[in-house]
């Protein structure tokens, strides 16, 4: 997982909950030499409706090309680009550290941080973090020197700032 | 009313008012073959030798009607002999709808017999696809499947129908036929800023391309050329588009265009794309393209505006509409020096020899073929040398009477597209001028020519090797001609009339009347072996990358 500060932008895909979207649509990604950061697929409030988050970095030009080509996927009903700095964005990591004599340190390190202990082993805890980038990333400089064991981190799922919605415009 | 699967498959084909499909059966549609075998007072289908030749045929159908192209296979080798073909279509924009059979829907996944998904093959190379696992949704997938053909950008969609679906019974209720999605007109503040750009424009030139065709936007693209007296240009596609005996006309566009259209985009101040992009055929050296022109962009997918080469302003829309738009807010204006001085590159044709014994030129012949045919004439070329002569040296006159592959350059395109046309335009003469490479990559669909009896002339442009590669080895890889010149030994007439065609053989430069009049005169399919030399060149050429600047004219200059 690299760093970035963070000029990434942030497509919010309105899709309809069809099994052969996700093919789709990484498919476009693949043959137009599109690079994608991280992707989070869910369902919406709407049952026919699933929202894709896209995080990816590139010039405007080449975002702009992106979401043409996505609205031309029949599956595709709305695509909106968000700037990662003006959106409310967070993402969730789960990691395990290795214990050892600093049990105490991590738990001290992890409540600083707004962890959330999920699970102690004999020589390890797991945190739960969620948030921006910025923070996960932050903590998990933090904990590299304790020993990270394993982790694993959701991409980016972001919502539009203020009463505005995806929805909006929708027939 | 209470129908099968494969009776609501020909129904809901009837609603849109196909009375023609190209296919070829096998065992997962054997239910479907059963439908047309008990509906074939209603509808046509055409057995192919081969699934591919059934997929061009749906595509020269298309193209030469303007409807919507259909083609039927079997699952797993039948689904995958039509990908070249549905890939064909959707590079050049052509409508068209491919129905699959496949395994029962308790088979799927599970690597059964001639299983494939082929809906996961045809994602890049379709608008759309579907797998339908329920019969109840059968009928609107197929309406969807030609409305989705049909809207915006024309293109290919295919729909797999496991053989249970096909056998599986619902209620069909009839529908009236699809239509095409309303399109958005430009936005008004871009619309303006056109025709600000064309009011100060002192050399504009028009770049179309087959979105022109495909929107029947004929009339308009004239009217507006004519209004304001602006030199047209087209790319491969778009040929026919523009009749090539206007005072306006300066000829294909590109790699192998006229100097007169590779010039005009040099020097115009104001460059309008109608339903082109800029395809590196065309544009090979995109920074440089119509580099000192302002770029007005007019296209119905939004995807195409600034892909290959950054425009000035986008105008997204019906062509047929923006085009009268642009040109009822512009004044009649005359420009006689831009005129003058576009047409004076035009190129003058040689005079053509008159030595009965001299060797065959291919561009004569062409010539000649444009003389001895009307207009509603449908020329249908497979890919290579031969093609590009066939652009050059037969002109257009009408849309849709030159079917060939210009995105995918699809070799073996042409002998299916004759066929599919031949059936679309019964009326019309169809030739197809092919190559002695192309002609034996699908030379099998002799057999559905002679079968049908359909007339169509076959000249096969026999310099006995791969041409058009020959060529580039020749330019650009110091004439190592790495596995071009297959020294084939095939007797074109003999296998002609092995497949019950007849076979003619232009030898001498005074055959090429006499014979190709014997051609047009026979009522049923004929091969033609046109014996031209190896080295025949298409030229000129603008090397891959380069600009008009870097046009090679004479090969023997380029050589020195």
């Amino acid at each position: 997982m690299s760093n970035h500060s963070d000029n990434r932008t942030v497509l919010s895909v309105l899709t309809y909950n069809r099994p052969s979207v996700l093919l789709r649509m990484t498919g476009l990604f693949y043959r137009r030499g599109y690079n994608i950061e991280t992707l989070v697929v869910c369902e919406t409030d709407r049952e026919d409706l699933s929202r894709f988050t896209v995080t990816l970095s590139g010039d405007p030009d080449i975002i702009e090309q992106i979401r043409r080509q996505l609205l031309k996927l029949e599956d595709i009903v709305k695509v909106d680009v968000l700037h990662i700095d003006d959106c409310a964005a967070s993402e969730l990591l789960l990691i395990k550290v290795k214990a050892g004599n600093n049990r105490h340190d991590l738990l001290i390190l992890s409540q600083a941080a707004g962890c959330r202990v999920v699970d102690i082993g004999d020589d390890s805890l797991t945190f739960e973090l969620s948030g921006r980038s910025a923070d996960v990333q932050a903590f998990i400089q933090r904990v590299r020197p304790y020993g990270i064991l394993e982790m694993g981190c959701t991409g980016i799922t972001a919502l539009q700032r203020g009463d505005s919605t995806i929805f909006d415009s929708l027939i | 009313m209470k129908l099968n699967g494969s009776e609501i498959l020909i129904e809901c084909l009837l609603e849109q008012g196909v009375d023609t499909v190209f296919g070829y059966p096998g065992g997962t549609v054997l239910n479907i073959y059963d439908a047309l075998y008990k509906n074939s007072h209603r509808i046509n289908h055409v057995l192919t030798a081969h699934e591919q030749g059934a997929s061009h045929a749906a595509d020269g159908y298309s193209r030469a009607t303007g409807k919507v192209g259909v083609c039927i296979a079997t699952s797993g080798p039948g689904a995958t002999n039509l990908v070249t073909g549905i890939a064909t279509a959707y590079m050049d924009s052509i409508p068209m709808v491919a129905i699959t059979g496949n395994v029962a829907v308790n088979l799927l996944g599970r690597d059964s017999f001639q299983e494939i998904d082929i809906t996961g093959v045809t994602i890049p190379i379709t608008k759309h696809n579907f797998l339908v696992k329920d019969v109840n949704d059968l009928a609107d997938t197929i309406r969807l499947a030609f409305e989705i053909a049909q809207s915006g950008r024309p293109g290919p969609v295919l729909v797999d129908i496991p053989k249970d679906v096909s056998a599986a019974v619902a209620e069909y209720v009839p529908a009236p036929a699809s239509k095409p999605r309303p399109i958005n007109p430009p936005k008004p503040e871009r619309l303006a800023q056109a025709i600000e750009i064309l009011k100060q424009a002192k050399r504009p030139l028009i770049y179309m391309g087959g979105g022109v065709i495909a929107a029947g936007a004929y009339q308009q693209i004239r009217a507006l050329a004519e209004k304001l007296d602006i030199p047209v240009c087209s790319s491969l596609m778009g040929l026919g588009g523009f009749p090539a005996d206007h005072p306006l006309w300066l000829g294909m566009v590109g790699m192998h265009g006229t100097r007169a259209a590779n010039i005009a985009t040099r020097d115009c101040d104001a460059l309008i794309v109608c339903g082109a992009r800029f395809s590196d055929r065309v544009a090979g050296n995109p920074k440089g393209f119509a580099a000192g022109a302002k770029i007005i962009h007019m296209d119905v997918d939004h995807a195409e505006f600034d892909k290959n080469v950054q425009v000035t302003v986008r105008l997204a829309g019906e062509l047929k509409e923006v085009l009268f738009t642009v040109a009822s807010r512009l004044e009649e204006t005359k420009r006689p020096e831009w005129i003058a001085a576009c047409t004076a590159n035009k190129v003058e044709w040689p005079a053509i020899p008159t030595d009965p014994e001299g060797p065959v030129d291919p561009s004569v012949i062409l010539r000649t073929l444009r003389e001895l045919t009307d207009r509603n004439t449908i020329l249908a070329t497979d890919v290579g040398q031969h093609q590009m002569w066939s652009a050059q040296f037969y002109p257009q006159y009408l849309p849709r009477h030159l079917l060939t592959s210009g995105g995918l350059g699809t070799m073996g395109y042409g002998m299916g597209a004759a066929i599919g046309a031949q059936f679309g335009q019964p009326d019309s003469r169809v030739v197809l001028v092919t190559g002695d490479g192309c002609f034996h990559m699908n030379l099998n669909e002799l057999t559905t020519m002679v079968s049908h009896q359909l007339p169509v002339v076959v000249l096969v442009m026999n310099n006995r090797v791969l041409g058009m590669v020959r060529q580039w080895q020749k330019v650009f890889y110091e004439k190592r001609f790495s596995a071009t010149d297959p020294e084939r030994q095939t007797d074109y007439v003999k296998l002609a009339e092995a497949f019950g065609a007849k076979g003619l053989v232009i030898a001498k430069n005074g055959d090429i009347l006499p014979v190709l009049s014997e051609a047009l005169a026979t009522d049923g399919p004929v091969v033609v072996d046109c014996r031209i030399s190896k080295d025949a060149n298409v030229l000129p050429m603008i090397p891959p990358g380069g600009s008009v600047e870097n046009m090679i004219e004479s090969m023997e200059a380029y050589e020195q």
